[in-house]
């Protein structure tokens, strides 16, 4: 094709759209920033977008005591567990569900729908995770939302958009509907269980809420819990700290502005690191899940 | 169109649906018998077998003004949240597709996709520090010689705060989604446009957009369900009783009621108010994603 | 349709289900394991076998928790065990404590002791979830607790029904810590000439001079208006609290026309200039931030003003910086009256399956006795500082009952001690068990201008101090107490700060000229119609009587 020519217009499309770009991601770069920075220089007001005074103060704090590595060991060991089991009911279900000729498939399908449309509400359901003895168990965390019904669907309509003829031969070939599932159909599954599987770790390491209602002790929080009990209690967190020289030490370098920082910066890291690779498949997903037909 | 087989082996496919369908019974059917609490004077020493009020409840809420208050909130809220969460999307995303440079519009793209995997969590706390009566933006406008605004704690200004750090953490979703649609479309469309020697903005209204306006409507009418979802992640994070007058919504408000000031019977009553709205709405935008974009999601 | 009739059958099999499930156990924390245990004759005397109790408890991040220590293993809980055999349990601690319980009473999942806000003990009360004292409380409340009972009957009323006692009032330090002070500058005093304050002109004279002289403003204030509503009680009202108005019925004091007194005066304080320009903007923080860089001498505030922003301001601005406080005058010097609310900290429950009610009634019992007879009885210094200092009474909030003539107890003794130090005389500091930290940081602050002891100085050692106002308010009678005296009705409960907010927000306006004074009408009016008015008469209905 001919040569691209540049107009003043493509010079201000590129500033405009980068300003906006910048936007997105300057607030954290000042948040790292200040969770670097001393407690003096946050308060002067002298931290924008590089560390003043540098210390790793505010990071000695956070990870002291361990109760933050407990947390993203929580938050962890719930993403791994919680994934697994919504990938394996999603796509036990999706695979039936992809075949009209099932019999009640269609009764199936309401039922599963209704649950998108209403729900019993967080009393109800926190009464019964409760009577089930599921509190302060990472379980509760996971098995209400075992299930999650619209990404399932997404799932069901990609195995219905693959070709019959490869399941045909399959059956042809004496293949049970479980062997069929396992062996043909989920090798295809790829790039779709990749996006439906992101979708649910990010709404597992994501998710807050259950942890503070479903943990009554809070050394079970998971860290977005126990970050958000933290939002708002860093400073008397600080003043309870005790008085050993060594925290001493530590204190006199920060502040709980900078502590939160370093406490966000390290809640947002692991999404931060897996953030590339999410990125190329919620790409995918997304025109799998919204755009298709 | 296929003829209808028989499939074989039937009870192997239940057995598959099985775990499922129990997961979805126990965890989303059962709770919701919990919801005649709604109905009663919940008492938590007889449970669900409380004295019978009848609609009790919902009379007493909607002479709540508070109640009322959190209505009007978070159609406000919500409402905006829709409309500039396909303005400000749609825009870039044709702003991207003017682009010349490929490389720039896929760096531009991962910038903008950020925030949207942050948890609200962290959101709140990155905009409690940046939106501070003394935090960066309030520096950056004093140094513009501007007054400090109270991002947070102005009833005023609250819920513009809430709408505009919603579109900024999500805008780029939404863009991704358009980009995708544009980059599907035919550029022999384009060609001819170009052979008439058309300009961009001319391409832009009367090519580009008509292209897209499908996928707007698309998501246009699958964001319906979420008018009375103000965003209880958000808000309940960055929220404070000075701003209640303006911030307040339903979910937050219902966990206020239900939970933090015991009134369980009415904290249920309001959520299962929210459930038929939402499922009404749901159900007319699902209705109308089928006949206006021939959309079917099931 | 069958789908539909298959659909029928199956939301009826559910709901079915759904009772099972959730009728079925009702687990109860309370007692885990432990069994029933006769309880020894004397109320002190340890059991025989380990009794367990369990107990849910609030975070309180004040508590500096030392070496190994924290809320399970620490010396309140190790003194249970040694002197009662009695093994308490924290089944959880939480920083969200109301919503971590009233989820618990939800379930029923309830421990043997906990504390419980009104609310919550009128729930639990009508639940039956909770147990009547009367008889357990007879038996095997000490007299120093017995004696808290009688001599605030009023307050411990309020955890009564129909005459038995259901929760046990966990009181408060006392009122002596609820009364306001003008603070000021004692450097600037000095160097302007000032005496003390007598009337509200000698306060504006002295804000004004301060301003002028030294380059910044008069009078300090935040955005919340904390601080009109202290100034206030120099014009006669009394906000926040309720107080009889003219016609005998009860009213809201912020509401009054006292009230519109106040804040037209302060619009006219924010005119000249002496309140500064942007308050508005200021949380409390940054008002202290502006007192420690010097620019203003003269603020209303409470009585501990000593404790923080002081000891940040004698390090920026040196120690002859120091802030005193003052009595608020009147506008024509005759005294004023202080506010007293209804100050009691919730209530401590015992769950009705507990089995050994007398276990807790024997915690309850220690704090009392360390508080008030524990010098007496002999208890070695070492160990009453081993539960007192640190902040170490936080661990034991959930069982705490607190005798509310402490503070004052306290600033009798610490003073009297402090003076006779001051006179050169020996003090000796085992008399004045717990207390004493509060005579070293005095020591401290004298000898070495130890910053840390700032607080207790200007709060109790100083010959001006807040208590020492605070006790002749007390000692004269010279103080309002709250109609209010007990839980909040519900409407106010319901509405929580909206109310104030709808104020706050209308006399801002006043104040920084976006209106005059007369809007003053229209936002009580607002305030009426928002619920005002339905609190009003739940609150004359309640405690008009």
């Amino acid at each position: 094709m001919k040569k691209t020519r540049y107009t003043a217009f493509d010079f201000f499309l590129v500033i405009f759209l980068g300003i906006i770009c910048i936007t997105c991601v300057l607030p954290f770069v000042h948040l790292l920033a200040v969770s670097f920075s001393s407690n003096a220089a946050v308060s002067a007001g002298k931290v924008g977008f590089i560390p003043v005074d540098f210390t790793l103060a505010s990071y000695d704090y956070v990870l002291k005591g361990g109760k933050f590595l407990r947390a993203m060991g929580i938050s962890i060991l719930r993403v791994v567990l919680g994934t697994l089991l919504n990938l394996a009911l999603m796509v036990l279900t999706a695979y039936p569900l992809s075949k009209d000729e099932l019999r009640f498939r269609k009764v199936y399908v309401v039922f599963f729908v209704i649950t998108m449309l209403f729900s019993g509400g967080m009393i109800p359901t926190y009464l019964l995770v409760s009577k089930l003895g599921l509190k302060n168990n990472i379980l509760a965390l996971i098995l209400p939302g075992a299930l999650p019904v619209y990404n399932m669907i997404i799932l069901m309509n990609f195995i219905r958009g693959l070709p019959r003829e490869i399941e045909e031969a399959a059956w042809i070939d004496g293949a049970t509907p479980f062997q069929t599932l396992s062996m043909v159909i989920f090798p295809l599954l790829g790039p779709s269980l990749a996006t439906v599987g992101l979708f649910s770790m990010v709404g597992h390491w994501n998710d807050w809420f259950s942890g503070l209602i479903y943990m009554s002790n809070p050394d079970m929080y998971p860290l977005q819990t126990y970050l958000q009990t933290l939002l708002v209690n860093f400073e008397q967190l600080l003043q309870s700290s005790g008085n050993g020289a060594d925290i001493m030490a530590i204190l006199s370098k920060m502040n709980a502005r900078t502590g939160r920082a370093a406490q966000l910066f390290l809640g947002a890291l692991p999404i931060m690191m897996v953030y590339p690779f999410l990125q190329k498949y919620f790409t995918k997903g997304l025109t799998l899940g919204s755009v298709k037909g | 169109m296929k003829k209808k087989e028989k499939l074989k082996n039937q009870w192997q496919y239940h057995l598959m649906l099985l775990p499922g369908f129990l997961a979805v019974l126990i965890f989303c059917y059962i709770p919701m018998y919990g919801l005649i609490i709604a109905f009663e004077n919940y008492n938590v020493g007889a449970g669900f077998a409380s004295p019978w009020v009848g609609l009790a409840n919902f009379k007493y809420l909607f002479n709540q003004p508070t109640f009322l208050r959190t209505i009007t909130n978070t159609l406000f809220i919500a409402i905006w949240k829709l409309a500039l969460g396909i303005v400000v999307p749609v825009t870039i995303a044709l702003l991207l597709n003017e682009m010349k440079s490929s490389k720039i519009t896929r760096f531009y793209q991962t910038l903008i996709y950020i925030p949207n995997f942050l948890s609200w969590v962290i959101m709140a706390g990155v905009l409690m520090d940046i939106l501070a009566t003394d935090g960066a933006v309030n520096s950056i406008l004093a140094s513009l010689g501007l007054a400090p605004i109270n991002f947070l704690g102005s009833s005023k200004i609250f819920p513009w705060t809430m709408i505009w750090s919603d579109v900024w953490k999500g805008f780029g979703y939404g863009t991704i989604v358009y980009l995708a649609a544009l980059t599907g479309m035919d550029p022999a469309l384009y060609e001819s446009a170009d052979v008439d020697g058309a300009s961009r903005w001319v391409k832009i209204t009367k090519i580009t957009l008509p292209l897209l306006m499908p996928t707007i409507i698309l998501m246009l009418i699958l964001s319906l369900g979420n008018v009375l979802n103000a965003g209880f992640d958000q808000i309940y994070n960055l929220y404070s009783p000075v701003v209640y007058e303006t911030g307040d919504v339903i979910d937050t408000y219902v966990y206020r009621l239900g939970i933090q000031q015991a009134q369980y019977s009415v904290g249920t009553a309001v959520g299962l108010f929210k459930s038929v709205v939402s499922a009404i709405l749901i159900a007319v935008s699902y209705v109308l994603a089928d006949r206006l974009a021939g959309y079917r999601i099931f | 349709m069958k789908a539909k009739r298959i659909l029928a059958v199956l939301t009826a099999a559910v709901m079915g289900l759904g009772i099972v499930a959730c009728g079925g156990s009702g687990s109860s924390g309370a007692s885990s394991g432990a069994g029933r245990v006769e309880p020894p004759e004397d109320i002190w005397a340890p059991y025989e076998e380990t009794v367990t109790v369990t107990v849910v408890g609030e975070e309180n991040s004040g508590t500096a928790f030392q070496g190994d220590d924290d809320y399970q293993h620490n010396p309140w809980y190790q003194a249970y065990k040694d002197r009662f055999n009695i093994d308490l349990q924290n089944v959880w601690v939480s920083n969200d404590y109301t919503t971590k319980l009233n989820l618990s009473i939800a379930d029923g999942d309830l421990p043997d002791v906990f504390h419980v806000n009104s609310s919550q003990l009128t729930q639990l009360h009508a639940a039956g979830m909770i147990m009547n004292l009367d008889e357990v409380f007879e038996k095997y409340a000490s007299d120093t607790l017995k004696g808290y009972r009688k001599d605030n009957a009023d307050t411990w009323a309020t955890g009564e029904f129909d005459g038995s006692l259901y929760g046990i009032p966990q009181m408060s330090y006392g009122p002596i810590d609820q009364f306001q002070y003008v603070w000021i500058r004692q450097d600037w005093m000095q160097e302007c000439g000032f005496d003390e304050p007598k009337t509200m002109d000698d306060v504006l004279t002295i804000a004004k001079t301060f301003a002028e002289k030294y380059g910044g403003y008069g009078i300090a204030e935040n955005q919340n208006l904390d601080n009109l509503m202290r100034t206030a009680l120099a014009y006669g009202a009394h906000p926040g609290i309720w107080v009889k108005q003219a016609d005998g019925t009860l009213g809201y004091g912020t509401i009054q026309p006292e009230m519109k007194t106040a804040v037209a005066e302060y619009a006219k304080w924010y005119k000249d200039g002496i309140l500064k320009s942007d308050f508005v903007t200021m949380d409390n923080d940054k008002m202290f931030q502006s007192l420690i860089n010097g620019e203003c001498g003269l603020v209303f505030f409470a009585q501990w003003f000593g404790y923080n922003p002081v000891p940040d301001l004698i390090a920026n601005q040196g120690p002859e910086a120091i802030f005193y406080p003052y009595e608020i005058p009147s506008e024509t010097g005759s005294p004023i009256m202080g506010s007293v609310t209804f100050n009691n900290n919730g209530y401590v429950v015992i769950n009705k399956n507990c089995v050994n009610p007398e276990a807790v009634m024997k915690i309850v019992n220690f704090f009392p006795y360390m508080m008030d007879d524990a010098v007496e009885a002999g208890e070695t210094h070492e160990f009453i500082c081993s539960l007192y200092d640190n902040n170490y009474p936080n661990i034991v909030f959930p069982t705490r009952v607190i005798n509310p003539m402490t503070d004052y107890n306290q600033y009798v003794q610490v003073k009297a001690a402090v003076d006779k130090w001051l006179a050169g005389e020996e003090v000796d500091t085992a008399d004045l068990g717990k207390n004493v930290s509060k005579f070293n940081s005095c020591v401290a602050w004298n000898t070495s201008q130890d910053v840390n002891g700032v607080g207790d100085w200007l709060q109790q050692g100083n010959d001006r101090s807040a208590y020492g106002i605070s006790k002749k308010y007390l000692d004269d009678g010279q103080y309002v107490k709250d109609a209010m005296w007990g839980a909040p009705t519900a409407t106010l409960q319901a509405s929580g700060s909206t109310l104030n907010d709808i104020l706050i927000e209308g006399f801002t306006k006043i104040i920084v000229g976006e209106k005059d004074i007369d809007y003053f009408d229209e936002i009580v009016q607002q305030w009426k119609t928002a619920g005002g008015d339905q609190a009003t008469q739940e609150i004359n209905e309640t405690y008009g009587k």
